[in-house]
């Protein structure tokens, strides 16, 4: 125990300092000789491209993390288009770096494609472990319907960005916080999330492939399947794909149309406060 | 001495085994033993870093001051385990690459900075150099008896060959791990336990014997 200070002291600290960094000093040239003996060539193109990643490390590309995604990519097992949350500019770096050819990509954001929740009829009342997963394995779930929103937040707890909220027991995935990473389209047991682009105006929220009589019974906004949109669609950008609307969004110029002749107000106008669409100035 | 360095080198291999008597060390051991191979590479890393550590420590044990001493071992086995990295890093990639995160983690091993503690800073060189391979090969056996058993009857192959098609997925998993590690010590202070009776009940018999010849004479 040091009770008082003295000169003596400072000179039992300065020989204890000093013991202690002689051994540091030794052992540290001992680890540089040691590292320059045992240096190991490494790809510098993968520096350069971990760099250039986004360092979401969500998971999203099925890799372990951005790591082990740029590993994948710079031995070509993987395609950049797999990730989704590095910015465009960015992969047109890596691109260049790996000397590969990157087709020209727009923005994406996840969207649920359903909207029944509250407005869906249940089979049961379920009172078990509060998540989707489990609650899907019980006769697919209390609703009625087999493709609608359970509204247990799995996907809200497996989104890394805290981009899902569930309103009115369906969730709603916030496109201005979403990386599209894809985290919650393989959390969901339902498949009810989707990739859509950023700047698309609109989005059919059911994915129930029913005919429009099972439908009508079971939820009262879910898609009947009567194929007006694609009728009425001045570009001819919808086509009915199993009683359900599908909009090619390269051809959609945003016109609602659609969205004016859904009886049952499936097509939806995407929330206001979206990535606003490129203009063509901007892409340039 | 000859006599001194050879209890010495059994008690670090069998009746102080590090792993199964003195249960230090669990992290590797449950982690690094689902193969034999990863087992004996563990077992071999730990080894060398165990002995040059006891080596280093027992040489510096007069100039280290006592208050900074656990820092100043600390120093040396992370300046070991760094080397051996680099070293592994370079020569023998597969088993870095298996090993991940469990090699830099042999800075913080229990068994290295015990034997520190216990024995290389109150030891000579050589005593502690004979301490450290003992423990050392103590942990190796124990990890790679673990990893034939877990590798056994988890896929039917020891040292990754195959010997029958049959696999249990559970002794390949941790969970397997922790029940494999229970049984071992079990049966391991079982064999040892009867091992050190019959050698005191032979010693008293001795003793006694004596004795009953001192009062005869």
């Amino acid at each position: 125990m040091i009770s008082e200070i003295t000169a003596n002291t400072f000179a039992t600290v300065g020989i204890v300092v000093g013991i202690f960094c002689a051994i540091a000093l030794v052992l540290t040239i001992l680890i540089l000789v040691v590292s320059k003996v045992c240096k190991i060539d490494t790809d510098e193109k993968l520096e350069r491209v971990l760099e250039k990643l986004a360092g979401a490390n969500c998971g999203g590309c099925g890799c372990s993390g951005c790591a082990g995604f740029a590993e994948k990519l710079c031995k070509g097992e993987c395609s950049l288009s797999d990730c989704h949350v590095t910015s465009p500019e960015n992969k047109q770096d890596i691109a260049g770096i790996l000397g590969l050819e990157l087709g020209s990509e727009e923005p994406t954001v996840a969207c649920v494609m359903c909207s029944g929740g509250s407005n869906a009829e249940n089979l049961y009342k379920y009172a078990g472990i509060s998540t989707c997963v489990y609650q899907a394995q019980l006769f697919k779930g209390a609703k009625m319907c087999d493709d609608g929103c359970l509204g247990y937040g799995t996907c809200l707890k497996a989104c890394p960005e805290h981009a899902i909220t569930v309103h009115d027991g369906v969730s709603y995935i916030d496109p201005d916080v979403c990386i599209s990473c894809g985290v919650c389209m393989s959390a969901c047991p339902k498949h009810l999330i989707e990739r859509i682009p950023a700047s698309a105006p609109v989005y059919v929220a059911c994915s129930s492939h029913c005919r429009g009589k099972e439908v009508m019974s079971v939820c009262k906004v879910g898609c009947i399947g009567c194929g007006l949109c694609a009728k009425n669609c001045p570009e001819n950008a919808i086509t009915m794909i199993n009683n359900l609307p599908k909009i090619d969004y390269e051809k959609c110029t945003g016109c609602y149309t659609c969205v004016g002749k859904c009886p049952r107000k499936v097509i939806r106008i995407r929330p206001t406060g979206t990535k606003k669409p490129k203009t063509a100035a901007e892409k340039e | 001495m000859k006599n001194k360095y050879g209890k010495m080198a059994l008690d670090g291999l069998i009746f102080n085994n590090p792993t199964f008597v003195l249960v230090l060390g669990t992290c590797p051991t449950l982690a690094m033993t689902s193969n034999a191979t990863d087992a004996f590479g563990m077992g071999v890393s730990v080894l060398v870093v165990l002995t040059l550590s006891n080596i280093i420590i027992s040489a510096l044990r007069r100039v280290i001051p006592n208050a900074v001493r656990i820092p100043a071992f600390i120093v040396v086995i992370a300046t070991l385990v760094t080397l051996l990295r680099l070293f592994l890093n370079k020569f023998i990639p597969d088993l870095y690459a298996s090993m991940g995160t469990f090699l830099p983690l042999i800075v913080v091993n229990c068994i290295i900075l015990g034997r520190a503690e216990a024995f290389a800073s109150k030891n000579g060189v050589l005593a502690s150099a004979v301490d450290g391979v003992s423990n050392g090969a103590g942990f190796t056996v124990s990890l790679v008896i673990m990893g034939i058993i877990r590798e056994f009857l988890g896929s039917g192959s020891i040292f990754g060959l195959k010997i029958m098609d049959f696999g249990i997925q559970f002794f390949a998993m941790p969970m397997g791990a922790f029940v494999v590690y229970g049984l071992c010590i079990a049966v391991f202070v079982y064999v040892l336990d009867t091992v050190q009776r019959a050698r005191r009940i032979k010693r008293t018999r001795l003793l006694r014997g004596e004795e009953l010849a001192k009062e005869e004479a």
